[in-house]
C-alpha cells in the first residue's frame, strides 16, 4: 500500500446536526452550539470537550455575515486555546474541512479533532440570489465583469444540463425524477428542510428559473449546522464500539471562468476527485453501497451518476428511469433527501453529509424507511462554485478495508 | 486632389413597429405602410455606431490604425460629459493618438462631421478619417414627433486613395432659423408650427443649399442620377425635389425613411448608403442634410471602384426584421424611465 | 410547507452595488476594456489555445506557459451550451439566454443573448436558441443602461 494515504487511519466517533430549514429564530451561534452539543451526545461512550485538540471550521460566509474566523468557534463552543482553522472552498467547504482534519489526525499531530460547519443564509434579504449583484459573485471575476450581472447558480449548472440533453438525449423529466426521489426520502427525514413529496408533473410545471431548471430543480436556501468528531483509529474504541473509518479523500479544481472549461457534459473536478478518493480507498464505484451527492440542482446529481462511475457515460437517463438511485436499486443516492430536500446551507452541507454517512453505516438513520440495508461503504461528495469549480469527495466505511 | 468615401457601413436595429400600430394605440389612424426601427433594450447610440463603424472599416479594407480621427455626429449621446467618440474609439483598434471629435446638438452633425473630416484630410493632418452618424431618437408618447423618431447609424471611412465615391463639392447654408429643439432639462424634442418649420425651415434651407451647390459646381438637376435628403418627414423630399427641378425617379431610391423612420443625424447618411448600394460607376448623387436652420449640400460622384467593392448592406439589415407592438416599443426605448417619478 | 421562491426583484436587492459610476472610472472595469470592448484574447505560443479574458502576467490555463500573442477573437461562432434565465436584475429586460460559444478561430467565450426573444424554452421547434447554432458576437450595453452604460459583447443569431 502506498504511503500517501489515510486509509483506515482516522475514525469518525461522533456526529451531530440540527434540523435544517429557515431558522429565523436561531442565530448563527445558536445553530452551531446545538449541532456541537448533539455531536458530543452522539459519542457512545462519552467524550470530554477538553479532549478535542484541534478544530476545522467550515464556513463559506457566502452572504457576508462576517463569521469567518476560527475565533468565532472558540467563543461559541467554549474551545478557547486550541488551533482552529477556518476552511472555505465554496460549496465544497464542508468536505474540505473534514478532509483536512483527517489529514492532521492521520499525520499524528492530534488525537481528536472536531469538524464543525455552520451557515446562516437567511439573515439578509435575497440570500444566495443576492449574490447576483454582490461582489461576492466575484467568484467569477472575469466573466462577471464581462457580463456585468453575474451568472446565477442555476444558470451556471444549467449549462451542463443543456449540453447533456443535447448530446445524450436526456430530458427534463429525467432531472425531475431525481428531484422526486430526493423529496421521497426527504419527506421521511426529520432533519430535512422540506418534508413533503412531489411529483414529476410538479417539477415540470414549476416556474422556470433558468431553463432547463425550474423551481423544483433547484435546492432551497437553508440555514443549518453540523459537527463531527474524528480521532486516530487506534483509539476509536475509547469512544465507541462502532466507529466509522475514513477510507479515502479526493479534491480537484478547475477554472472559475466558464469559458475556460472544457467539457460541459461532465463535471470534471468530480471525476478527478473521485479517482483520487477511490484510489486512496482501494475501492471502485461498484463497491459504493450508497452516496450523498451534491444535488444543488437536479441535473448536477444526474450527471454525477456518470461522473462517479455508478453508470456509464450517457446512460444516466436509463439509470434514473430504472430507479437505481432508490433504496433497492444499484446505488441509493441522497437518502437524506439531498440538497434539494434536506437543504443546502453551503458549508454545513458537507459536514451534514458525513453525519448522514455515520448514521447509515451504523444502522441508525433517523426516520422510517430511510435505512440503506447492509451499508458498509458510503461516499460523500460536494461540488463547489457557480458551475462545478471544485469537488471534494470522502469515502467512509464501517470497518477497516 | 480628390477626397471622398473609401468605404461605408450601416447599422439598423432588428425590431420594427408599424406606424399604424402606433397610431392605433392613441386612437388615431395612420393608413400608410410606413414602419420605423425600435432599438433593442440593450442598444444605445454608441453600440449602433460601433457596429456601423466596424462595417465601414471592413468595407473600406484599410488598416484601422491608419484612421487619424473619428468624427461622431449625434444628438443623443449617452453622456453629456464623456465623448461618444472616445468610447467608440475603445471599440475599434485605433491608435491612442487618434483624434476624437464629437459633433452634437444637431441632426446635421453627420454632414458637418464629413466637412470637418474632409478639411483634416485636405490639410494633410490625417490619412483616413472615420465619420459616424448615429442617433436613438425618442418622441414624447402621443405627440406628432413620436411618429417617425427612430434609431440607426451609418459610418463612412473618408480618405484620398481607393475611393468608391469622390466628393466633388460642398455648399452649406445656415441661418438663425430653428423649429425643433430640446433643452437640457427637457426629455423629449419639441417642435413649433409644422407649416412654418416646413416652409421656412426645411424647404428654404435645403433648396437654397442645393441651388448654391449647383451654381458652384455649374451643374444642372439632370446631371444628378440620385438625390438623397434628411427625412424628418416623408413628404418633405418630394416638395424639395419639385423646387430643385428633380424628378421622383431621382429621389425615390433614397427614401429609406419609409422603412426606418427618421434616424436623426444618420438619416441622410443612411439614404446615401441606400443609394451607394445601387449606384453604378460615374453616377452623381446630390446629398442634402437639414436641421434647424442649416443645410449642407454635397455632390458625390461614384468612381470605377464602386463595382469592385459592391455591397448590399442596407438591404441586408432591412430584411432582418421582426415586428413588435407599441408596448414593447415603449419599454425598449425606456420611455418609462425617462418620465419623472 | 411553503416553498420560498427566491425573488430577484425585491427590496434590499441593491440596484447598483457599483454605485453610480462610469466604467472607466472603476479599476476592475477599466482593466477589462480590451476584452470587453474589442474581444482581445491571448493565444498561447506553446499550445495554441486562446485564453480569454486577457490579463497581464497571464498563465495559460491549458498548459501553464507564459508567452502569448494578442489576437482579436473572431466574432462568429457556434453555441456549445446555453441556459435561458428568466430572472433578471432590475433594468434588464428578460428572459435572456446565456451561452458558451466556440468561435470560428478556436477560442471559447461566454455571452448573453440579444436580438432574439428566447421565451420559448428548450429545443422545441421555433425556439430561437439551440446547441450548435451559429451565432455572431456584437457589442451592446451590458446590464442596465441607466444611469451609466457599460459595454461588452453579446451574441445574436447570425444575420443572413
Amino acid at each position: 500500500m502506498s504511503e500517501r494515504t489515510i486509509r483506515n487511519k482516522v475514525a469518525v466517533v461522533g456526529a451531530g446536526t440540527i434540523p435544517f430549514g429557515e431558522l429565523y429564530d436561531k442565530s448563527f451561534e445558536d445553530m452551531m452550539s446545538e449541532a456541537y452539543l448533539n455531536c458530543l451526545e452522539s459519542v457512545d461512550k462519552g467524550i470530554d470537550p477538553k479532549e478535542i485538540e484541534a478544530c476545522w471550521y467550515a464556513n463559506a460566509d457566502i452572504v457576508w455575515q462576517r463569521h469567518s474566523t476560527g475565533a468565532k468557534v472558540a467563543e461559541t463552543l467554549g474551545l478557547t486555546g486550541i488551533p482552529i482553522t477556518r476552511v472555505e472552498n465554496a460549496c465544497a467547504t464542508g468536505s474540505d474541512a473534514f478532509r483536512n482534519a483527517c489529514f492532521a489526525v492521520a499525520a499524528g499531530l492530534y488525537d481528536v479533532a472536531l469538524v464543525v460547519g455552520c451557515e446562516k443564509m437567511l439573515d439578509t434579504p435575497g440570500g444566495l440570489i443576492g449574490m447576483v449583484d454582490l461582489p461576492a459573485s466575484i467568484e467569477y471575476p472575469q466573466p462577471r465583469f464581462f457580463n456585468m450581472f453575474a451568472v446565477t447558480m442555476p444558470s451556471a449548472f444549467g449549462l451542463y444540463g443543456t449540453r447533456h440533453m443535447h448530446v445524450y438525449g436526456t430530458e427534463r423529466k429525467h432531472f425531475a425524477m431525481v428531484s422526486v426521489k430526493s423529496h421521497h426520502y426527504g419527506a421521511k427525514n426529520p432533519y430535512s428542510h422540506f418534508r413533503r413529496e412531489i411529483t414529476v408533473d410538479d417539477v415540470l410545471n414549476a416556474p422556470i428559473i433558468s431553463w432547463p431548471l425550474g423551481l423544483y430543480d433547484c435546492c432551497p436556501i437553508t440555514d443549518g449546522a453540523a459537527a463531527v468528531i474524528v480521532c486516530k483509529s487506534d483509539i476509536a474504541k475509547k469512544y465507541t464500539d462502532s466507529p466509522v473509518y475514513v477510507l479515502g479523500s479526493g479534491l480537484a479544481s478547475q477554472p472559475v471562468c466558464l469559458n475556460l472549461r472544457r467539457d460541459f457534459t461532465t463535471m470534471e473536478p468530480a471525476v478527478w476527485a473521485a479517482r483520487q478518493a477511490y484510489e486512496m480507498a482501494g475501492v471502485g464505484p461498484e463497491d459504493i453501497d450508497f452516496a450523498e451527492l451534491h444535488d444543488c440542482f437536479s441535473c448536477t446529481e444526474l450527471i454525477q451518476y456518470e461522473d462517479l462511475g455508478f453508470c456509464k457515460k450517457g446512460e444516466a437517463k436509463t439509470f434514473v428511469e430504472n430507479q437505481e438511485m432508490y433504496i433497492g436499486g444499484k446505488t441509493p443516492c441522497n437518502i437524506s433527501g439531498g440538497l434539494k430536500s434536506h437543504g443546502h446551507p453551503i458549508a454545513a452541507t458537507g459536514v451534514a453529509q458525513i453525519v448522514e454517512l455515520f448514521w447509515q453505516l451504523r444502522n441508525e438513520a433517523p426516520g422510517k424507511g430511510r435505512q440503506v440495508p447492509n451499508a458498509e461503504i458510503g461516499l460523500q461528495q460536494n461540488i463547489g462554485g457557480a458551475g462545478p469549480q471544485v469537488s471534494c469527495i470522502n469515502v467512509l466505511a464501517n470497518k477497516k478495508m | 486632389m480628390t477626397i471622398g468615401i473609401v468605404g461605408y457601413g450601416v447599422y439598423i436595429p432588428w425590431c420594427r413597429v408599424k406606424l399604424s400600430d402606433l397610431a392605433e394605440a392613441w386612437g388615431e389612424k395612420f393608413p400608410f405602410p410606413v414602419e420605423k426601427t425600435v432599438p433593442f433594450w440593450d442598444e444605445d447610440t454608441i453600440t449602433m455606431a460601433a457596429e456601423a463603424a466596424q462595417n465601414a472599416i471592413n468595407h473600406a479594407g484599410i488598416d484601422e490604425t491608419e484612421i487619424g480621427a473619428i468624427y461622431f455626429g449625434t444628438t443623443t449621446n449617452p453622456f453629456l460629459e464623456i465623448q461618444g467618440s472616445s468610447i467608440l474609439k475603445t471599440m475599434i483598434e485605433v491608435k491612442t493618438d487618434t483624434l476624437t471629435v464629437d459633433l452634437t446638438d444637431s441632426a446635421r452633425s453627420s454632414t458637418l462631421s464629413m466637412i470637418a473630416c474632409m478639411d483634416a484630410i485636405r490639410s494633410g493632418s490625417i490619412k483616413y478619417g472615420l465619420v459616424v452618424g448615429s442617433d436613438m431618437l425618442v418622441g414624447k408618447p402621443g405627440s406628432d414627433l413620436e411618429y417617425l423618431a427612430s434609431s440607426g447609424a451609418c459610418a463612412l471611412v473618408m480618405g484620398r486613395e481607393n475611393l468608391i465615391a469622390e466628393v466633388e463639392g460642398v455648399a452649406s447654408y445656415g441661418t438663425e432659423f430653428s423649429g425643433r429643439w430640446r433643452s437640457e432639462t427637457q426629455t423629449f424634442p419639441r417642435m413649433t408650427m409644422e407649416r412654418f418649420v416646413r416652409e421656412q425651415g426645411y424647404i428654404h434651407h435645403v433648396v437654397t443649399a442645393g441651388t448654391k451647390l449647383m451654381e458652384k459646381l455649374e451643374k444642372k438637376p439632370d446631371d444628378f442620377k440620385y438625390a438623397v435628403f434628411s427625412q424628418p418627414d416623408l413628404t418633405y423630399p418630394t416638395l424639395v425635389a419639385r423646387r430643385l427641378g428633380l424628378t421622383m425617379d431621382q429621389i425615390n431610391p433614397g427614401m429609406i425613411g419609409m422603412s426606418v423612420g427618421y434616424t436623426g443625424s444618420s438619416s441622410v447618411l443612411l439614404a446615401l448608403a441606400t443609394v451607394l448600394d445601387k449606384a453604378k460607376p460615374r453616377e452623381r448623387i446630390m446629398m442634402i442634410s437639414y436641421d434647424n436652420g442649416g443645410s449642407d449640400a454635397f455632390s458625390i460622384l461614384t468612381t470605377e471602384n464602386i463595382e469592385a467593392k459592391r455591397q448590399n448592406i442596407v438591404e441586408k439589415y432591412l430584411k432582418r426584421k421582426t415586428y413588435v407592438d407599441y408596448n414593447t416599443y415603449l419599454r425598449f426605448n425606456r420611455v418609462f424611465e425617462k418620465l419623472p417619478g | 410547507m411553503l416553498t420560498i421562491i427566491p425573488i430577484c426583484v425585491s427590496i434590499g436587492y441593491s440596484k447598483s452595488y457599483r454605485g453610480d459610476c462610469m466604467a472607466t472610472a472603476f479599476p476592475p472595469y477599466w482593466r477589462a476594456i480590451p476584452g470587453m470592448h474589442r474581444l482581445v484574447g491571448q493565444k498561447c505560443k506553446k499550445c495554441g489555445k486562446v485564453n480569454f479574458p486577457p490579463r497581464k502576467n497571464m498563465i495559460c490555463t491549458y498548459c501553464g506557459a507564459t508567452e502569448f500573442d494578442e489576437v482579436h477573437i473572431s466574432r462568429r461562432g457556434k453555441i456549445v451550451t446555453y441556459v435561458v434565465a428568466s430572472r433578471m436584475p432590475p433594468g434588464v429586460i428578460g428572459p435572456e439566454a446565456f451561452a458558451i460559444i466556440d468561435t470560428d478561430d478556436g477560442a471559447r467565450v461566454s455571452a448573453w443573448s440579444t436580438d432574439c426573444f428566447p421565451k420559448d424554452y428548450g429545443a422545441k421547434e421555433g425556439s430561437p436558441i439551440k446547441c450548435d447554432m451559429p451565432v455572431e458576437l456584437v457589442i451592446r450595453v451590458i446590464g442596465n443602461p441607466t444611469p451609466t452604460p457599460f459595454y461588452g459583447f453579446k451574441f445574436r443569431p447570425i444575420m443572413e
